[in-house]
C-alpha cells in the first residue's frame, strides 16, 4: 500500500538574484544595472529573472530615483555602463 | 559651503517651526546631476544631495513642498516614506503552473 508523504525528491525553490538583498533608490549602480543602455528603458521580467515582489520594488526604486534626480532617465549613466551583464540580453 | 550650510540651517529651522523631530542629516556628497536641470532661470549642472530622517505630521508635507519650492538654492525636492526594516521572507521562485492559470479562475 502507498504511503503519503511530501515529495521527497524536491528541490528547494529556486531563488532570484535579489533575493537577500535590500533594494534602495539610492544606490544608483545597482538600479542601473536593469536599465537598456542604449535607451534607459527598464527591463521586463522575462530579461531580468527576478521574482514578482524584487521585479516590482526595482521598478519603483528606478522610477523614484529618476524623478529625484539620482539616476539619468533616457540613457544609463556612462559611469556604470562596464559593468557585469545581469541581464538575459544580447546586444 | 557657506552657502550649502546656510540653506540646511533654513530648511532644519522651517521643519522645527512647523513642529517636526528631525533625527538625521546625511549628506551623500557633491555630484554631477544626471541630467541637466534648469530651475529659478538657471542652470545647474552640480549639486549637493543631502537626506533628511524626520518625524512629522503629514499636513507638513503640502507646506514644506511650497516653502522649498520657493527657495532657489533648492533645486529638486522630495519627501519619502522612511524605509521601515522589511520582513525576511522572500520565499524563492515557485514554479507558475501555466495550464491551471489559463483554464482555472474566471
Amino acid at each position: 500500500q502507498p504511503i503519503k508523504m511530501e515529495n521527497p525528491y524536491k528541490e528547494p525553490p529556486k531563488r532570484c538574484i535579489l533575493c537577500e538583498i535590500n533594494v534602495d533608490y539610492k544606490n544608483v549602480q545597482l538600479l542601473s544595472q536593469f536599465v537598456s543602455p542604449y535607451t534607459g528603458c527598464i527591463y521586463g521580467r522575462h530579461i531580468t529573472g527576478l521574482c514578482s515582489k524584487k521585479q516590482r520594488e526595482v521598478t519603483k526604486a528606478i522610477k523614484r530615483a529618476q524623478v529625484l534626480g539620482f539616476m539619468p532617465v533616457v540613457l544609463k549613466n556612462p559611469q556604470f555602463l562596464t559593468d557585469p551583464k545581469i541581464c538575459n540580453i544580447k546586444y | 559651503k557657506p552657502e550649502t550650510a546656510a540653506v540646511l540651517k533654513r530648511t532644519v529651522e522651517a521643519l522645527m517651526e512647523r513642529g517636526a523631530v528631525v533625527r538625521k542629516l546625511e549628506n551623500l556628497g557633491e555630484r554631477a546631476l544626471p541630467f541637466k536641470i534648469s530651475k529659478h532661470s538657471e542652470r545647474h549642472r552640480r549639486g549637493w544631495y543631502f537626506l533628511i530622517d524626520l518625524e512629522a505630521p503629514p499636513s507638513i508635507v503640502s507646506v514644506m513642498m511650497e516653502h522649498l519650492g520657493r527657495d532657489i538654492d533648492v533645486i529638486r525636492r522630495g519627501f519619502v516614506k522612511h524605509p521601515l526594516a522589511k520582513p525576511e521572507e522572500c520565499p524563492g521562485m515557485t514554479p507558475v503552473d501555466y495550464e491551471e492559470k489559463l483554464t482555472g479562475k474566471k
